[in-house]
């Protein structure tokens, strides 16, 4: 029996939205290893919980038919990061989350990534509904959120984070998305 | 693009081995939220079980192998899991099993869906040798290992706290 599933290649201006592989492995480890910028998103103590969380980003994409692309920067081919929705067992709902990794800050990529998630989201996946989970103080990512049109509705004790603020996202009628 | 896992579902006289999924979530969830799971870092929280499963399923699109679902022919039951397991930090793949539920131990379940799943890491993969890494408290699974005929190896010491390694062979292999 084959096994196969689907992770769909998506394109921006700048960016590549594309499957994880192993090799783009140590540049999640070194983001995720660092407390102050995976603060925000999941810092894991070691390489081998590193790489749980790496393999389990692959295992939501089975299980739920979603997860993490690799953002891959057109101009250098390199990773600069991770766009997707997640929604593990214990979430409150599926969320929208991005990661832009060191050196490529600045260049709007976390905008441009969640924005083509949430259109693709919407479009290919039927979504009606989209929040981001955001742990309060992570001013750059509440920016961002408010700059996609997203909107606090809520504090509350995510399973894994602790308190976080959930944000809704505009939905695919106010973004003129869909048929919905 | 499109990732595709070219897996054979192996099969015994009273299970299915394959590829695990959604389906096994509810089975592999409660196992991980009981006493019982206590050598798989058991118990833990569901958003816990639930990161776990996934990493066992994802290991699959990673390695290409990884730990197989057991699914009883006539139930349709998740009863457990066998295969290789191999994180970052196993210098080699680990030959693994579980049973989900108290309810599937004794009647020999897990030794057929290890003997299913080594015979195939042997004959098919062609694998020299898969080692067993098992808690020296773990009665159960060290009473398994022997009855699969794996042989203790002092020589490479497992890196997991308080466990023992060891050794399968292909049968009339010199160890």
């Amino acid at each position: 029996m084959s096994m196969t599933f689907t992770i769909p290649r998506l394109e921006t201006d700048n960016l590549i939205l594309r499957a994880p592989e192993q090799s783009d492995f140590e540049t999640y480890v070194a983001f995720a290893l660092d407390p102050v910028r995976s603060a925000g998103f999941g810092t894991e103590e070691n390489r081998s919980d590193a790489w749980r969380w790496f393999a389990c980003n692959l295992g939501h994409w089975t299980l739920r038919g979603y997860g993490y692309f690799t953002v891959e920067e057109k101009v250098s081919g390199k990773p600069c990061g991770l766009s997707g929705i997640w929604a593990p067992e214990g979430w409150p709902e599926p969320e929208i989350g991005w990661v832009v990794y060191e050196g490529f800050e600045g260049k709007g990529i976390a905008f441009e990534a969640a924005a083509r998630t949430r259109e693709w989201a919407y479009t290919d996946l039927g979504f009606t509904t989209l929040t981001s989970n955001i742990v309060p103080g992570n001013i750059r990512s509440v920016a961002l959120a408010e700059r996609l049109g997203a909107a606090f509705e809520r504090e509350y004790d995510n399973v894994h984070m602790g308190v976080e603020q959930l944000y809704r996202h505009p939905s695919p009628a106010d973004l003129g998305i869909g048929a919905s | 693009m499109t990732l595709s896992l070219n897996v054979p579902q192996l099969e015994t006289n009273r299970l299915i081995l394959r590829v695990p999924g959604a389906a096994d979530m509810p089975a592999m969830l409660a196992f991980l939220g009981e006493d019982r799971a206590e050598f798989y870092g058991g118990p833990m929280n569901e958003h816990d079980a639930w990161h776990k499963f996934s990493a066992y399923v994802g290991q699959w699109m990673l390695r290409g192998y990884g730990m197989y679902s057991a699914v009883l022919k006539d139930s349709g039951d998740t009863v457990g899991m066998a295969g290789p397991f191999h994180p970052s930090h196993f210098d080699e793949p680990e030959m693994s099993w579980l049973l989900t539920d108290a309810k599937f131990e004794g009647r020999g379940l897990a030794a057929e869906a290890c003997q299913a799943v080594i015979a195939h890491l042997f004959s098919t993969l062609g694998w020299a040798n898969v080692v067993s890494y098992i808690d020296k408290a773990n009665h159960g699974s060290r009473k398994l290992a022997e009855r699969l005929g794996a042989q203790l190896d002092t020589d490479r010491p497992s890196p997991v706290p308080n466990c023992d390694s060891y050794r399968h062979y292909p049968q009339g292999a010199v160890a």
